[in-house]
Order: structure tokens, then sequence, then C-alpha cells
């Protein structure tokens, strides 16, 4: 690096790209579809029936259900629903003198607290989850996403540097003239979304810079919960109490925190239930305000008084909960989140066209390509078109797995990554160009099938959907067939022969 | 969110038509009437940033950027499929004659002759 800083920071733009992009372009879809994850979960659980109730009911017929089920339990935690989750969750913390009996999270119908039977599937969950870890074991896969968005940043910043014309070429977007159209649409993907992607990048770093900087903490703290404690207010764990005390409805306790707050409650921790000890914890939906860490209150479980508040976060834990809220977007209404998904789309737009200009400019015609352009074009290929047919795969195989079978979350993950992994070596054996233009015209044609199967294996097809005004689905299905367009423009033009660059002499020699 | 979006993307579309790379298309030659389109299209992103509150504190800005940056991102493809097409109202808008009372008021005022 001797150049000029534009050239030196051009060279470091190429590289830190093209090492993380890969990565960075599965991110970017993932996190891109996690936007939706009620909505994806809701999709892949057909036989949820529709919400309707209030947190306040919900809360009370959780709490009926465990009473039932786990009243020594040490912990209950009621995930409540709300305008995009149909159901409540919930996981108990058994009491370790309890004969054992199977647990697990337990899905329960809002109105009557019974266990729901529905299929098992990771939902939107999978998809989220991938994003930041990989489908890597603790911590690799975390730190792994870490220093692609550290790299993803970098970039960010070199490549504003590096773009001279950056307003010159503002409104620049020039079709089928080769590597000018890919540093068009890669210049106008990256500028024009600009504050998108720097903000999604950044706070993505800061949602999980304790895991990357630890050491504040554990110079400062015993253990982590002493600072979870510290920060965030929460009240230290009390001992039971041995004394039996019925625990207070929670309905009323979980109405009073919301007109407290003005906003929804989305969870309630009760701990020793049934003790004279016990606690009620509700926790205020993150739909709220723009920061994520919601307020809390603590009522004493025997009595239903209050015991604690949340205090008001300092500037440090509020600028971390705004950092965490901008990236997951949990407060955003469904234009707004349409309009972020649009952003994340733009967001692996330019990842991807930045990993075909890397290949376009080094290309020379009539040459053989070099082994290093050769593997980049190949793994561009497995991950740009091969990616969305494993996400395709998974959700049709959540269709096409029996809804019974045990099993069946992990086989749909199984079905994703053995796609996308048999995709990418099935591509090595066709000529780049078709192998863009079939993987593409596979994404397309796996896509615009969904909505069919749906249709066939449940009694919630778009046209029902539709009728039924049921805009989860029939959003759902609208989604994929105009991604299935979408995939089907993309192996259109990428089926085509390329233009021969012609110089401008022999077009004057040949108008002549 | 859709206000905020068409809003963004007006304003962008008067900021490319004053652009080097557009004025032909968009029939602007003159100086003044650039300095004009920039002064609108300010004013319309402000008009957006202003026209997209909600009752969380600091959504304003989340929806203007992300408003502006798809409205930008239309703006561009369009003018990437067809120019002459897109920017055709705008032409016909700033290239039409003045009405007649704007006309009048243009024309110099003679001053009879004194002798």
């Amino acid at each position: 690096m001797t150049g000029s800083l534009r050239q030196n920071m051009a060279w470091i733009h190429g590289w830190l790209g093209l090492l993380a992009g890969w990565l960075l372009f599965a991110m970017f879809l993932t996190g891109t579809a996690s936007y939706f994850r009620p909505e994806i979960t809701r999709w892949m659980q057909p036989e949820l029936p529709a919400a309707g109730v209030t947190t306040a009911q919900a809360a009370t017929s959780a709490v009926a259900h465990l009473q039932r089920v786990g009243a020594d339990d040490v912990q209950w935690y009621i995930y409540l629903p709300d305008a995009r989750t149909a159901i409540t969750r919930v996981f108990e913390q058994p009491n370790p003198k309890a004969p054992p009996r199977p647990r697990g999270e337990l899905q329960l119908d809002p109105r009557t607290g019974d266990p729901v039977a529905a299929r098992e599937t990771r939902g939107g969950e999978h998809f989220y989850r991938f994003h930041f870890q990989l489908q890597l074991p603790y911590p690799w896969g975390r730190w792994l996403a870490g220093l692609c968005a550290l790299f993803m940043l970098g970039a960010i910043v070199s490549g504003v540097i590096t773009h001279k014309r950056i307003f010159a070429d503002f409104f620049t977007l020039r079709w089928n003239k080769g590597q000018r159209s890919w540093l068009d649409a890669h210049n106008v993907s990256a500028v024009l979304a600009l504050p998108y992607h720097a903000v999604i990048t950044y706070t993505g770093l800061i949602t999980l810079v304790v895991m990357y900087m630890p050491w504040p903490i554990a110079a400062n703290y015993a253990k982590p919960i002493d600072f979870a404690q510290a920060a965030y207010g929460l009240p230290a764990d009390a001992e039971a109490s041995g004394r039996r005390a019925p625990l207070v409805p929670v309905g009323p306790l979980v109405a009073a925190a919301e007109r407290g707050w003005g906003a929804p409650a989305t969870r309630l921790v009760v701990r020793h239930p049934n003790d004279r000890a016990a606690t009620v914890t509700v926790a205020r939906h993150a739909g709220a305000s723009i920061n994520a860490r919601g307020a809390s209150v603590t009522y004493a479980g025997a009595t239903g008084r209050v015991i604690a508040r949340s205090p008001d976060p300092g500037p440090a834990i509020a600028t971390m909960g705004v950092m965490l809220g901008l990236h997951i977007a949990q407060f955003a209404g469904p234009a707004l989140r349409w309009t972020l998904f649009l952003l994340g789309a733009t967001g692996a737009a330019m990842v991807g066209t930045g990993l075909l200009l890397w290949t376009t400019a080094r290309r020379r015609p009539g040459a053989a390509p070099f082994f290093g352009l050769r593997l980049v074009e190949r793994l561009n290929i497995a991950v740009v078109a091969g990616l969305p047919v494993g996400m395709a795969a998974f959700f049709l195989s959540n269709r096409l797995i029996p809804a019974g079978l045990a099993g069946r979350a992990d086989l749909e993950v199984q079905a994703m990554f053995w796609t996308w992994g048999g995709l990418a070596l099935v591509q090595l054996a066709r000529p780049p160009r078709r192998a863009w233009a079939e993987g593409f015209a596979l994404g397309g044609l796996a896509f615009a099938a969904m909505p069919l199967v749906n249709l066939l294996t449940t009694t919630r097809g778009l046209p029902r959907s539709l009728a039924a005004a049921d805009w989860t689905f029939a959003g759902f299905d609208l989604a994929m067939l105009a991604i299935a367009l979408l995939l089907g423009v993309a192996a259109a033009r990428a089926g085509r022969a390329p233009r021969l660059p012609v110089s401008r002499r022999s077009k004057v020699l040949v108008d002549a | 969110m859709l206000e905020t979006a068409l809003l963004a993307a007006i304003a962008w579309l008067l900021l490319a038509a004053a652009s080097f790379r557009f004025r032909r298309e968009a029939g602007v030659p003159n100086p003044r009437q650039v300095r004009a389109l920039r002064l609108a299209a300010a004013a319309l992103l402000a008009l957006a940033l202003f026209r997209c509150g909600t009752p969380l504190t600091g959504e304003r800005w989340i929806r203007a950027l992300g408003g502006a940056s798809i409205g930008a991102v239309l703006v561009v493809l369009a003018l990437s499929a067809d120019a002459m097409f897109v920017l055709r109202p705008l032409r016909q808008l700033l290239t039409r004659p003045a009405p007649a009372l704007l006309r009048r008021l243009r024309r110099p005022v003679r001053q009879p002759r004194s002798y």
C-alpha cells in the first residue's frame, strides 16, 4: 500500500469486502428475513389459532396451566402473545427436589391455557440465530459474525473514501455495460442506503460488545449477574421462605403494569410460585420505545404489592438499549418494518454486487481465468444463488415433512444446509454462466412452489387467507411469489450471453 | 411511511433533474431553475421529515432516513429504465410557456418618451 489515500482505501475496501463478503451476504439475507421472525414462525405453524385476547387474560390462563402441572417449580417464564405472536410460550425452571418429568418450551392457547398441538419448528428463530451465530457452537459463531461486522464497518468507511464521484454518480445506474453496470449497482445500493448500512453494522457490533469485550465487567463484578442487577436494576433473587401462600391472580397485576406504562406487557417471570416469598415481575413490550430494554415492575406474589420498579437507565445503558432497538427494530410498525426489510435487501444486493464486481473487474477477454478468479466465482454462485434455494428448502420442508414426526425441527434445518451444500457442489459441474442462471431459476421455482405447497398441505392457502383477511399468511405467500419473480428475472438476465465490448473506432468503421 | 417515501422520491427526482447528468432530459438549462429545483427538493425532504412523526421518540429520524433511502433507490431504478419518460412531467412543467399574467409582469414597462 504505497499509493494515494484513495488507492489504499480501494485496496482495503476490496479485500475486506472479499474476505467477509460471503458470510456478510448470508448474514444480511437471513438478518433481513428476521425482521419478520414472528410472522415466519406463525406461517411455519399453521395449526396455531389466531390471537385475540388481552395479555392479562393470556397471563391468567398460562398461570392456571402452570399451577396444574408445575406448582412446585422454582420459576416460570411466560412470554405473552402480541399483535404478531398468536400463542403464549412458557418455560419452567423445575424444583430440583421434584420428581423428574419432561419439560421444555410449552406453547399454550392464550384463551384456555391448554397446550396447543403444533408442528415442531425453529421458525423465524432459525434465521435470526443463524445471522449472528452462523450455525457454529458458542462463542465461535458470534465471534466470526463480529469479525465480519468489523470488516463490513471498515469496508463502509473505506468505500466512502474511495468513491471520488460520490455526488456526481448519485443518480447513475447504467445497465448492460459489464463491469461499469456492476460498479453502478454496487454504488447505488451502497450509497443510497448508506445510513441504514452504517447503522445496522455498527449496532450489530454494539449488540454483542459485552461478549467481545468482557474485561470491564470481569474486572468490576464477581459474577455477570451482579453486573446485570446493577445495570438493569434487576431485583436480587430471593430464596423461598418454605411457607406456602397462594399466588395472587396475575391478570390484574399485568393490567396495572400496562396502565402505568401506557404500553403492553411482553413477559412475566414468576419466582417461587405459591411461596410467601413469591415475586411476579412484569416486563414492558419492546415495541413501546426504540430502547429495546423495556422497563419492568416486580410485585410480591403473595400480596400483589409493588416491591420494585426498574430504575431509569443511565445514559450508557439507555444508549446500549437504543442501539439494540435500532438493530432488531421491534418498535417498527408494519410499514417501517417493510421499509427496513427492503433496505436489508439493498444491503444483500450491495454485498452481492460487490462480490460480482471483484470477478468482473479481473476477467480479461480471451484470457483463461486464473485460479483465484475461478474460486471466487464459484463461491459467489454457491452463496448468492445457493443460499436463497437453501432458505426455500427450509420453508418447503416445513410443509413436506410430516407434522407429527419427532425431531422434525432439526430436519428442517438440515434440509436447508444439505440443499445449499448440494447446490454448491453441483454447480461446480456446470459452466459458470449456466450455473448462475440455473441456480436462480431453481430458487425462483422453489419460492413459486411455496404458496402452492401451502395450499395443498394446509387449510390456510392463499385464496382462503385473502378471503379471511389473514394478512400474515397472505402476505407471506405473496412475498414468496414476489421473490420468485425477482429470482426468475435474475435467471433470465444471467442466462443471456454477454455483449462483446465494441470499441468506438470499430463502431465508426461499421457505421461508415 | 408511504407518504415519507413518496415525498422523498419526488425530492430526489427534483435533485436528479437539477444534476448535471439529467439536466438535458429534464429541460433545465437555466442555472436559476437548477437552484429553484434544489431548493424545492430540500423543502420536500424537510417536509418528509416533519410529516413522519410518531409517538415514539426518535422514530421520526429512522422513518425519514429509511423513506429517503427507499425513495432514492426507486428514483434511480426508474431513471435507469427511462429517464426521458420519468422526467417528462417535470420537463413539461418547466418548458411550457409562462401564463399570460406572468408574461405581462415580466415584460419591461415602456416609458412614454419625454421630449
